[in-house]
């Protein structure tokens, strides 16, 4: 199993993707949204996001395998595959769908080594 | 005389029925060295005889914090706390007592018979693996057996020491140091987790705070029992072993103790307490012994002092320290990073002028090289705080003397660490949050530190004020 950092520098290659935070569910948020938000940036979406799960399986909802939202000028995708998470930023001409798989991989690679 | 002489002398008053004797001299130790160990089991045993379970155990928790391992202080826990009637907690401490290995029949038996079972009965844990496997020198095969122990019972703080120091022998010092951190902050007065941090400190170029602190383990390890074990499975290091001390008993108290003086260094009775500090042998106090450990050759002892009131200094400067086949440490430029360490709250006098070794004794404490005149070693009015080795204590003290840099770093370290006491950690980071210097890590530091402890929410608010901090900041 990668660590955190390693996992960020893989996914950070990733066609089309300028950010990154991958956190395991336990550990603190790491890496860079391309300077987006500076060094707490990556946390702040992090927690923001892992709030938003939180609420929805609060409601009764389930699991939330994914999110993707899209701004005036940036797409953001954040997955989960067992314990590890992610979130990928990236300019709105970024392939979510290839990002995705490719996302999938890693996070389901990293998870089935480290289980 | 040596304090482990002392201290001899009254576990040998205690054993010839004379509670008087035993307990002037154990008082007379904790004058100078007010949480020494092997004289605070004395009193321990002496409250035990008079009933006084509450005083033993507050004695006794002062030796376990100290020496988490001490096999026998576990097995007079186990009895105080049967005695009052709490099974459970008789029975977890005699487990702890009897998975320690005592090496004396005495403890084993008292431990069985709180366990009111077999020796020949008992599972094999994987803290005795540990512990078996680390004596024998197999690090490795510790660390995998200290692993599941502590898997098993994260709270046993003698376990995670077993584990710290397998990670201290196969040289992971980063593992070991944060390993050592819980140690601490379980049991304060852990010297042998501070023996090892001073080490790590000491490899990471900070020689001077793996000194001070070092010199402060003297406080409740007075002869550097623990230290010369550990140091001397070195074959170099960087640190200077400090000058020991001699405690001058008072005549009536040695008179009374019918010549056994002589007996203190050279004998070792049935009941597993050894000779303590004859001037040819391992100063390794008395009780010490029980914790199970087979006292690897020390440099002390490899090089017998002569019969000389003073002990020289010993340094053993190196540029690196090399593995050998019992598992010493090595050290490699991976390990040798900089990382914020904590020390103790209090400053350390250090001993500037030199007193003579061939002076008389005048003083009570007499350290054998050094220490001004009436400058005793260890002030006996503080020696709560000379003790403690807390990352918590030591953040605290930092940001109490506005050192933002270094606070800042103790603190994350502390984060990353992942202090299994969550509210203890919540408390330190929203004290830190107070301080203007310090509120823009501290809110990160927080968020990070709810998010390990799946608080999602909260960590988002902690997040966003960092950022608000920086904004503003900025601005």
């Amino acid at each position: 199993m990668m660590r955190a950092s390693d996992l960020h520098e893989d996914i950070q290659r990733l066609p089309g993707v300028t950010g990154t935070a991958v956190w395991k569910a336990g550990e603190a948020p790491t890496g860079d949204l391309g300077g987006r938000g500076g060094p707490v940036g990556p946390g702040l979406l992090s927690a923001s996001i892992a709030t938003m799960e939180q609420a929805v399986e609060t409601m009764g909802l389930g699991q939330i395998a994914e999110i993707w939202f899209v701004t005036d000028d940036t797409q953001c995708l954040a997955l989960r595959s067992g314990q590890w998470q992610a979130v990928v930023v990236g300019g709105l001409e970024m392939d979510v769908d290839g990002v995705r798989d490719g996302l999938t991989n890693l996070l389901a690679a990293n998870d089935a080594t480290g289980a | 005389m040596r304090p482990s002489e002392a201290a001899h002398l009254a576990r040998q008053a205690l054993a010839d029925g004379d509670a008087t004797l035993a307990r002037s001299i154990a008082e007379r130790l904790l004058v100078e060295f007010a949480s020494y160990p092997p004289a605070r089991l004395v009193r321990a045993l002496l409250a035990e005889q008079a009933n006084d379970i509450d005083a033993a155990l507050d004695d006794l928790r002062g030796v376990t914090s100290a020496e988490p391992a001490n096999a026998e202080a576990r097995a007079v826990q186990a009895r105080l706390f049967q005695r009052r009637g709490d099974t459970d907690r008789a029975r977890v401490a005699a487990r702890q007592a009897v998975e320690l290995i005592p090496s004396s029949p005495d403890v084993l038996e008292s431990a069985l018979e709180v366990l009111n079972v077999e020796a020949d009965s008992l599972d094999t844990s994987a803290a005795v693996l540990a512990r078996v496997h680390l004596n024998c020198g197999w690090p490795d095969l510790a660390e995998r057996h200290a692993r599941a122990a502590v898997n098993e019972s994260p709270e046993r703080v003698d376990v995670r020491l077993t584990l710290a120091e397998a990670l201290w022998r196969l040289g992971r010092l980063s593992a070991c140091e944060a390993e050592c951190r819980v140690v601490a902050d379980q049991a304060e007065e852990c010297v042998r987790a501070a023996v090892m941090r001073a080490h790590i400190l000491s490899e990471r170029g900070r020689t001077a705070e793996g000194q001070e602190l070092l010199d402060r383990i003297g406080r409740i390890d007075p002869e550097f029992r623990e230290a010369r074990e550990l140091l001397g499975t070195l074959e170099v290091h960087r640190l200077v072993l400090p000058n020991l001390v001699e405690i001058t008993l008072p005549p009536e108290l040695l008179s009374q103790s019918n010549g056994n003086v002589e007996a203190a260094a050279e004998t070792s009775t049935d009941d597993g307490v050894h000779a303590a500090a004859s001037p040819d042998t391992d100063p390794t106090p008395a009780e010490d012994q029980e914790d199970g450990r087979e006292s690897p050759t020390e440099t002390l002892g490899e090089t017998p002092p002569q019969v000389q009131p003073s002990q020289p200094a010993e340094e053993l400067p190196g540029p690196e320290v090399q593995a050998d086949s019992a598992g010493s440490v090595p050290r490699s430029s991976e390990e040798a990073v900089e990382s914020p360490e904590p020390l103790s709250l209090d400053e350390v006098a250090r001993d500037s002028d030199s007193r003579s070794a061939a002076e008389p004794p005048t003083a009570e404490v007499i350290p054998m090289a050094s220490a001004g005149e009436g400058e005793p070693v260890a002030p006996t009015d503080e020696p709560a705080a000379g003790a403690a080795f807390s990352t918590f204590d030591w953040a605290r003290h930092l940001i109490e003397h506005s050192e933002w840099t270094e606070a800042e770093r103790v603190l994350t370290d502390i984060v990353t660490a992942n202090d299994p006491d969550v509210s203890r950690v919540d408390g330190l980071l929203l004290e830190a949050v107070a301080h203007r210097e310090l509120r823009g890590p501290a809110w990160k530091l927080l968020g990070d530190h709810y998010m390990q402890t799946d608080r999602p929410q909260a960590a988002a608010d902690a997040y966003l004020r960092a950022a608000n901090v920086a904004g503003g900041s900025e601005g």
